[in-house]
Parts: structure tokens; sequence; C-alpha cells
């Protein structure tokens, strides 16, 4: 169980996430969605302790992040966006590693990385270096190192994005067996059809606000649209439209350069 | 927290010794560098020694004028001397020749009558190039000075006068320096800058890789996303930069010392490491490498990639290699300097070395300098090492 109360985080001028409020109940997949740099990462970012709320509190499994961080990222399994791996280890060693930071040790967790191994199905590669991995393959070491201590909460940013048709199929099977084993999952996309098909809620996150939160259906009925990608546009739509005026500066131009490409590490 | 730090270091351990690259920079540039050191320094001594008793021959003119006597003296100093045709001031002048002896008519009368005689002697002193070259007339002059004292002795003789008369000093050098402090001297040289180098460098491969190279690949996220305390991340990785900086520095002066202790004496001459200067070494240059390393760690950990990190760690080698250099070159080292950090570990190695064996208080005092300067460094290093600024700082 996630929840999140009134996060703010602002670079400078940018308010990259500007009070967002959200929860994500057990034995749901909660989608996060928004246009590039609405804010989806930093807020992930925040519920992990990564970055410091400039305001806010979240809340996982009862623990605040702020006050006790080791114990929300030991309820926690994180997916980042950064796709890297340690090309010199397999993905063996990469699951053995991460698994050690949550207690595993010796059998326990053999068997828990052996696990992991058959359930995104990386036999094949599993005793491989990383070195020259295809993207799925690395993806695949990824997500597994999120998953290998069986968190009871999974974040992940952007699962399925730059994966061929099997590998985005498969990832989308993990999320929903995670869900129909009770986990909470957090994830963000840029599929709208995704989002439809999965998520039990959406949040749509647009300039670091939310414009809407409640299941793919209730926004379609909420904006009268007839699919989520619809529904996700006017509201995307509406609100830009609304902070044009708000951001423009002198010239009335926007002051786009803020917010354009999206993930400034 | 200690689980933590240990699968921490165990990791970034494997990781390195599985880099080739890495792994060369660590184990096989150090041994070649020791057995170089070892094996060239008696090598260099030997061609001096050598050079300094190989027969000489010096072309003359007018060899037919010099007394008898004199020749024979040069010749039990190993000098021949041999007649020249043609213009000999020319060809030394043109550094064809080194030197030359030129000896005018009535050389012999004027020595049998006890006239002062004089015979010219010519050199140049850029013939030969910067190392066969530069006529040495040390040779020369003492087989003259002891031609002189035979003839005044003679002369002496015949008025009936004591030859004593004429030395009323007589200075009888005596060398006390051990073979035991002539060797660890003459090491101590070479030693404190092979430390200086190894440690320099050692670890900063590995320091280099566990930070920026982790946050170039997008890894370091995800280890920050783990319940591990920043602190257990930075002594993690803290623990492999210095076991991998301590790997050269061990080899290295291992190696120094097998080889110059292997090798027959009279190929190592002065030049064996005594085993007690390999003891000092690595006793000070452990605390040493552990400022480095933490030192090397505060500046990767700055950087945003690889390359930065390199460039920023330039000041450091330096940093650590100049110390060493001036300790190496710089005689008698208060005992108060080894608690200097860097400077420290050098100066306490001069210092043992010269007095031929392990000094406690020494080793006591650099080790207590490097500690104190490591632990000032590593609360700067551990407050920039958080998560927010080591992922985000921009
Ligand atoms: N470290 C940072 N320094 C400055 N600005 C930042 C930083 N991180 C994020 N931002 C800004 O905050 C805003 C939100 O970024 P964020 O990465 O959260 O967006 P996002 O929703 O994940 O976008 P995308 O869909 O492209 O991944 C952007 O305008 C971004 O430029
Ligand atoms: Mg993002």
């Amino acid at each position: 169980m996630i929840q999140v109360r009134d996060l703010v985080k602002h670079y400078g001028e940018v308010r990259a996430v500007d009070g967002v409020s959200f929860h994500c109940p057990d034995g749901h997949i909660t989608g996060l969605l928004g246009p590039n740099g609405a804010g989806k990462t930093t807020t992930l970012r925040m519920i992990c302790g990564l970055i410091r709320p400039m305001q806010g509190t979240v809340i996982v499994d009862g623990h605040e992040v702020g006050q006790n961080p080791a114990a929300v990222r030991r309820a926690l399994g994180v997916q980042t966006d950064s796709s890297g791996t340690y090309p010199r280890l397999t993905p063996r060693e990469h699951f053995k590693y991460f698994g050690g930071f949550y207690g595993l040790s010796g059998s326990e967790l053999d068997a828990r990385v052996q696990a992991v191994i058959d359930m995104l199905g990386m036999g094949e590669f599993a005793d491989r270096r990383t070195q020259g991995f295809s993207r799925g393959q690395r993806q695949k070491v990824i997500l597994g190192r999120a998953l290998v201590h069986d968190p009871k909460n999974v974040i992940m940013d952007e699962p399925t994005s730059g994966l061929d048709v099997m590998a985005v199929r498969e990832t989308r099977d993990v999320i929903r067996m995670l869900r129909d084993r009770g986990h909470c999952v957090l994830f963000t996309t840029h599929y709208m059809d995704e989002a439809a098909r999965l998520c039990d809620r959406v949040a749509i996150i647009i300039r670091g606000r939310i414009a809407a939160v409640g299941s793919p259906a209730e926004l379609m009925e909420m904006t009268g649209c007839s699919s989520l990608e619809d529904a996700f546009v006017a509201l995307a739509g509406g609100a830009q439209g609304l902070l044009v005026s708000e951001y423009a500066n002198a010239d009335g131009n926007v002051n786009g350069g803020r917010n354009a490409g999206g993930r400034a590490r | 927290m200690l689980r933590d730090v240990m699968n921490i270091w165990r990791k970034e351990l494997m990781d390195t010794v599985r880099d080739r690259k890495g792994m060369t920079q660590a184990i096989v540039i150090p041994l070649v560098i020791g057995i170089f050191y070892a094996s060239f320094t008696p090598m260099l001594m030997k061609a001096m020694t050598a050079r300094r008793e190989k027969p000489l021959t010096i072309p003359a003119q007018g060899i037919a004028y010099a007394d008898a006597r004199l020749l024979d003296t040069f010749g039990r100093y190993g000098i021949t001397l041999e007649e020249y045709e043609g213009d000999l001031e020319a060809v030394i002048q043109d550094a064809k020749r080194e030197s030359g002896l030129v000896f005018e008519p009535g050389f012999t009368e004027d020595v049998s009558e006890e006239r002062p005689a004089t015979a010219r002697l010519l050199t140049n002193s850029t013939a030969g190039g910067i190392f066969g070259g530069g006529f040495s007339d040390t040779r020369l002059q003492l087989a003259v000075g002891a031609y002189n004292q035979m003839v005044v002795a003679e002369r002496m003789a015949a008025r009936e006068v004591d030859p004593a008369i004429l030395v009323p000093v007589a200075l009888n050098a005596e060398d006390l320096a051990t073979p035991e402090q002539r060797g660890a001297f003459f090491a101590s040289f070479y030693l404190s800058i092979l430390v200086a180098v190894t440690v320099a460098q050692g670890g900063l491969f590995v320091a280099i890789d566990v930070t920026a190279g982790e946050k170039e690949r997008g890894t370091l996220e995800s280890l920050l996303v783990t319940p591990a305390s920043d602190i257990a991340v930075f002594l993690g990785k803290l623990g492999a930069v210095f076991t991998i900086s301590v790997i050269p520095l061990v080899l290295t002066l291992t190696a120094y010392w097998a080889v110059s202790n292997v090798m027959p004496p009279n190929m190592a001459g002065d030049s064996g490491l005594p085993g007690f200067m390999l003891t000092a070494s690595l006793l000070t240059g452990m605390p040493l490498a552990l400022v480095v390393s933490v030192a090397q760690m505060m500046i990767s950990v700055r950087a945003r990639t690889f390359r930065d990190a390199q460039s920023g760690a330039t000041p450091l080698i330096f940093a650590v290699m100049i110390p060493g250099f001036v300790a190496a070159f710089s005689q008698a080292k208060a005992l108060w300097s080894c608690l200097i950090p860097v400077y420290g570990p050098f100066a306490a190695m001069g210092r043992m070395a010269q007095a031929g064996g392990l000094q406690w208080d020494a080793m006591g005092l650099s080790a207590a300098g490097s500690l104190i300067a490591a632990a000032m460094v590593l609360p700067v290093a551990m407050k920039m090492f958080t998560r927010e600024t080591l992922l985000y700082r921009s």
C-alpha cells in the first residue's frame, strides 16, 4: 500500500511536482500517466526516497519515507528508469547482489534468484555476463533485481518502453501476476491501451499536478470519451491550454524549454 | 550495516577482478615496475663502477720525452699512452677524442735536474655524449700525485730529510655505514618514489569505476533504492578501493625486494632491499593508501563521468607524488615530520633506512598522521555521498 500526500518538488523555476496526492491499494495495479516532463519519474523517486520532497509525505505499508527510509525501501521493489546493468556480472550475480541487501542469503537467496529467473524466462542467459545484452534482456535484469526480494510493493518506471511485442506481453503478464498475488503495483507508461488494459486505477499527472484519478472506465465517463487515450488527451490538452497562460513569459511565448525532453537526470 | 558493506565490497572486488584493463593496471604494471627498479638500479651502478675501472688509453704526443718511471706509474693506474700523429688539439676540439697529453722536449731532464716539469692535458668536456663522455681526470691526477710523491721522497732522502714533514695532516677516512645501512639508504630513495607512484595511481581506476562509472552506466539508482544506507554504500566501495590499491603496493615492493635479493651479490652490489625496509614501507604505505583512497572517492563522487573523474584526480596524483619525491631527495628527517599527512610515511621510511632498522615511533607517528587525515576527510566525503547529491547533482 503506497500513500502519497501533497508531494512538492521544484527545481528552481520548474515545478516538477506540485502537490501530488494519490494512493495505490494492495492487489491493484495503479498507472501513473502523464505527458513527457509531467513529473512522473520525480514522483516515483520521492516515493523510494531518492529525492527528498520539499513538502508532503509518502507512506509505504505504514512507514513514512522521511522518517524511516530504510523500512520504506525494504517494502519496495523499484525498477528505475535508467536501464544500466553491470557488464561484467551475470544476471544471476546481479540478483544475488541485490537480494543481499534485503537480508537474504544462502540457499534462501539462491532459491529466490532461481524463482525470478524462471518467472522472467531468463534461463538461457542467466549465467552470461550482461555485456552486450539486448535492451529486452537488460530490461529483464532490471525487473528481476527489483523483484528478487519478493517485495510487497512494486514500482516500475516505463517497464515496457522499447521492448518488442513478445517482451511487452511477458512484462504485462508479470505485472498482472503480481497483482493477482496481492502485491501493490505502481507503474508509469506512455501507452494508453496498455494502461486501459492493465490498470485498476489511473492517476493522470500534468505539469506536476494530479488532473484526475479513477478507474479507466471512470475517467472515460468523466470526460465523455470512448477511449482512455481520448480521455487522456482531453485532460492533458485542457490543462496544457490552461497552463499556457500561466507559464507564458512577457513576450507571450510559452517557456517550453523546462518541460521539453522530460528526464533531466 | 556490516552485511551491506561486505556485500558491496565483495561485488566491487569481483567486478574489478573481472576487468582485464583494471587488473592489468593493478597487478601486471606494479610487478613490472618493481622488477624493473630492482634490476635496473644495480645495473646502472655496475656500469658506473665498470667505467671507473676500465683501462684508459690516452692519445699523447711526445711520449718519448716523458720519464719512463712516470709511464710505469700510469701503467699501474691502468693508463696507457698512445702516440698520436696529427693535430691532437684539433681532434679534441672537434670532440672526436675526449682528452690528450702533450709532453715537451726536455721533460725528463727537467725532472731529474729538479726543475718544474709540465705536461699539457687537453680535454673536451662535451665529447662522448651525456652518459659516455665527460672525461674524468681523477685517475690521471692520482697517478701523477703518486709519481710526485715518489720523486719528492727520493729528493728528500738525498738531502737526508724525513719526507713525513711534508704531510702535517693525514686524513684517514673510514666509512662507518654498515652494509645494511648502505643497502637501505640506497633503497629508500627508490622506495619513496615507488610507494608514491603506486599509491597515487593504485586504486584510482576502481574509485572512478565504482562511483562515476556506476553513474555513467546507469546502475547507481538501482543500488540506491535498496535499503543499504548511504554510509554502508560508501564504506563498501571505499573498502574495495583500498583493497585494490594495497595490491599493487604489496606486489611492487615484494617484487622489488625479491628480485634485489635473489640477484647474485656481485650483481646487486649495495642495492639489495633489506627485509626490514619491505616491512617498513608496507606498514607506512598502507595507512597512506587509505587516505588516498578516501580522497579518490571524494573526487570521483563529484564527477559525472569517467573522464570527469580522471581529470579531477590529476591534482591528487601530484599531491601524493610530490611529497614522495621531496622526501626521496631530502636528507635527515625529524621525527615530528613523520606526523605530516602524506609526507610523513616517506619521512618515516627515510629515517628507518638511515637507522638501519624498524622504528616503531616513526611508523606510529606516520600511521597516526595518515589516520587523522583520513578521519578528517572521511566525514566530508560521506557528507557528499548522499543519495540525492550523488544521483541528481547538476
Ligand atoms: N535533477 C533535475 N534538475 C532539474 N530539473 C529536473 C530534474 N529532474 C527533473 N527535472 C524536471 O522536472 C520535470 C519533471 O521531470 P520528470 O522526469 O519527473 O518527468 P516525467 O513525467 O518522468 O517525464 P517522461 O515521461 O519524459 O519520463 C521536468 O521538467 C524535468 O526537466
Ligand atoms: Mg520519466
